[in-house]
């Protein structure tokens, strides 16, 4: 059945006055309107072809126009937050965070289009919210050929809010991050800073800027009317940023700080620094300087004040370095540990320089060499043994090469090496002159003799694996013989008394050397002492180290001693380390566990 | 046309119709669940995301607090801070040689 039928089909009736011999029930009335259908028909065809070939066109042949234009109101790029990463102490304390800040800045050409500059008031109040000169802030915005000028970096979030409110055509925020110190001067000269972009310049900033930074991710996506995303497109995930756990202990570092910032205060010094080092593991738990800075205002710091004075700095050791000499003498054969030497008359001749102690200390044991830092004593112990032996002791010992620890501008000391030495330079040597080195050199001799001879490179970074592995450089017994020397300095008649820490065995050794200066000799002195505590359970050695002690005490063991006392009972506290003096411990063993609250 | 050859029941019709395709009903079904399915997995999937989105904004705003609340955290119990703090006011000290009691509990 044709369309045609259909319409045929409400048949008119029969015009009574018609008549033409046909059939009544053909009608003939169809013929007329034959071509009329085809014209309506074509017609209709034609609306839903045009209709069809334009949507054909618009969705197959040139779809990509409106795909876009579609795409440009719907999709949105989107960046995941993402910051820095944390800098913690061993107990995971926060040394450096950052939080989010924002930056304001102008397109002085929108600001030109949109004549904005003609809003007086509003740019008055924007003046004075940055606390800038109103003409000077006119002046940079005002230049149509710009695209982008930074008006204030890390501002506050009151300040930003401020800014969005006052809404200048042109005048734009940006996210950006701002970096915190909470322990300001304390940790300074470890964790270090980064520029206001956050690239680290100083510290462990730099050292893993790397490992540090992290670049946000970003995911495409579409959105609906209402701005929710409601299609992720595609994602690009970041590198996420790493934390760094240091190996120093706050708790520690902050008393370190405070004792050698008095110190400085009090002996008038040029500059002090101590470092404190785990003895089995070689990590540095506490190292500061004096000057320090606060890394959270940088406009007040200055270039001397940054420098990270206990890796960088080498001085000539004076007296810290005689139980080298003593060591060596073991350690080669040359004196047993019941060694008596013969100091008197005080002084020797040795090619044509004087050697001398203060005065004549007669017949003196090794332990007494070390008590009275006798010069003669160490200058005849070295002359005992090879020189190759006395050289490769201070090789051993650390004292020409890094430490380990990586630092940022670590000194490696200063030491020429040549093929023929004099016996007064020999023996210089052995009092601790002619060799230059830093604090941290000092620490990890100090902390091999308190390892029972087994050498560690210092770390700071808490479980990173070191190029260097433990090394045997001294036989146990004869590092735990001079250990127990050592104890004598800080007792009863020692050059350093006021070194001694209440409850426990310390040992230890007083430095006080005059620094060189061009030409000779000069009249500054650094005084250091080194030591090690509890000698019965070695745990930490501390060198401290006071530079150009400028009031009436310049003897390190009127300085540095005190100021290592102070230290070391501090720390042993905070560690948890029992006392082991015989005198002050009394032990009374308890019977029944109920007493145990009551014990502390 | 003869009448009563014209006696058509037309639902009859598209029932035997239908009978005879019912493999394309089927079908026809099939499709109409699977559009249906899609509307309704295209909205959960839009919730979804929105929820996300809405969880990851939630999560980078936890962020910045926590951030925030660090360095309140850090610089109001900065060792130094306390010591003074518990000096001057709570009259404390750290404990001397002489307050210290060492016990040792017999393993």
């Amino acid at each position: 059945m044709t369309v045609s039928a259909v319409l045929q089909k409400p048949r008119k009736p029969r015009k009574p006055g018609k008549r033409n011999g046909r059939n009544p029930k053909r009608n003939d009335a169809p013929v007329m309107v034959q071509w009329r259908f085809y014209v309506v028909l074509g017609a209709v065809v034609m609306v839903f072809a045009s209709l069809a070939f334009r949507a054909a066109y618009i969705q197959v042949i040139k779809p990509d126009v409106l795909i876009e234009q579609g795409d440009n109101r719907t999709i949105r790029v989107r960046d995941n937050a993402s910051y820095r990463g944390l800098i913690t102490d061993r107990n995971g304390q926060q040394l450096a965070v950052s939080v989010p800040a924002q930056a304001i800045y102008a397109d002085p050409k929108v600001i030109a289009d949109k004549s904005a500059l003609l809003d007086v008031p509003r740019w008055r109040a924007l003046a004075k919210v940055l606390n800038t000169d109103f003409d000077r802030l006119i002046d940079r915005v005002d230049n149509p050929a710009q695209r982008f000028v930074y008006l204030q970096r890390q501002i506050t979030p009151a300040m930003a809010t401020f800014v969005k409110k006052l809404d200048i055509p042109g005048v734009f925020l940006r996210e950006e991050s701002k970096r915190y110190y909470p322990a300001g001067e304390v940790s300074s000269h470890i964790v270090g800073f980064t520029d206001v972009d956050d690239n680290g310049l100083e510290g462990m900033e730099r050292l893993y800027n790397d490992w540090l930074t992290s670049t946000p991710g970003k995911r495409r996506i579409r959105r609906d009317a209402q701005g929710r995303q409601i299609e992720i497109i595609e994602q690009e995930v970041g590198k996420q940023a790493e934390n760094l756990m240091l190996t120093i202990d706050q708790r520690i570092q902050a008393l370190a700080f405070k004792a050698i910032k008095e110190a400085t205060a009090v002996y008038k010094a040029t500059s002090a620094s101590v470092i404190v080092v785990d003895v089995h593991s070689g990590e540095i738990l506490a190292l500061a300087n004096t000057p320090s800075y606060n890394p959270n205002n940088r406009e007040t710091v200055n270039a001397f004040s940054v420098r990270n004075r206990a890796m960088t700095d080498a001085f000539e050791p004076g007296s810290v370095l005689k139980p080298l000499a003593v060591l060596a003498a073991l350690e080669f054969g040359s004196a047993q540990q019941d060694t008596i030497i013969d100091t008197s008359p005080g002084w020797m001749r040795l090619g044509g320089s004087r050697v001398k102690d203060s005065r004549n200390l007669g017949e003196l044991s090794l332990t007494e060499v070390m008590k009275y830092s006798s010069n003669m004593g160490t200058s005849k112990l070295a002359l005992s043994v090879r020189k190759e032996f006395l050289m490769g002791m201070y090789y051993n010992m650390g004292l020409m090469s890094d430490t380990g620890s990586n630092m940022l501008g670590e000194s490696s000391g200063i030491f020429h090496e040549r093929q023929r030495w004099s016996k007064f330079e020999l023996s210089t040597l052995s009092f601790g002159y002619g060799i230059a080195v830093t604090t941290a050199q000092l620490a990890r001799m100090y902390a091999t003799i308190g390892n029972g001879g087994i050498k560690m490179p210092l770390s700071i970074i808490k479980g990173m694996e070191t190029f260097e592995q433990p090394e045997r450089v001294l036989s146990e017994e004869n590092a735990y013989a001079v250990l127990e020397m050592l104890e004598a300095v800080t007792q009863e008649g020692g050059t350093a008394q006021e070194a001694a820490v209440p409850g426990f065995r310390v040992a230890g050794k007083t430095g006080t050397s005059i620094k060189a200066v061009a030409g000779g000799y000069g009249e500054e002195y650094v005084n250091i002492f080194a030591g090690i505590a509890p000698v019965s359970n070695p745990q930490i050695a501390v060198v401290v180290l006071i530079n150009e002690p400028a009031g009436d005490l310049y003897h390190a063991g009127y300085t540095a001693a005190p100021t290592f006392s102070a230290i070391v009972s501090g720390a042993l506290q905070m560690l948890n380390i029992a006392p082991d003096a015989v005198t002050a411990v009394d032990v009374k063993p308890i019977e029944s566990e109920g007493q145990l609250h009551a014990a502390r | 046309m003869t009448k009563p050859s014209a006696n058509f029941n037309l639902v009859i019709i598209i029932a035997t119709d239908l009978g005879r395709h019912l493999f394309l009903i089927v079908l026809y079904l099939a499709t109409v669940a699977s559009a249906l399915a899609v509307v309704v997995t295209t909205h959960n999937n839009r919730q979804l995301l929105i929820t996300h989105e809405q969880i990851i904004q939630e999560k980078d705003l936890l962020d910045i607090e926590w951030r925030h609340l660090i360095i309140e955290e850090t610089a109001l119990t900065e060792h130094n801070r306390i010591e003074r703090l518990v000096a001057d006011k709570l009259n404390m000290r750290r404990p001397t040689q002489a307050d210290e009691k060492l016990v040792r509990v017999k393993p």
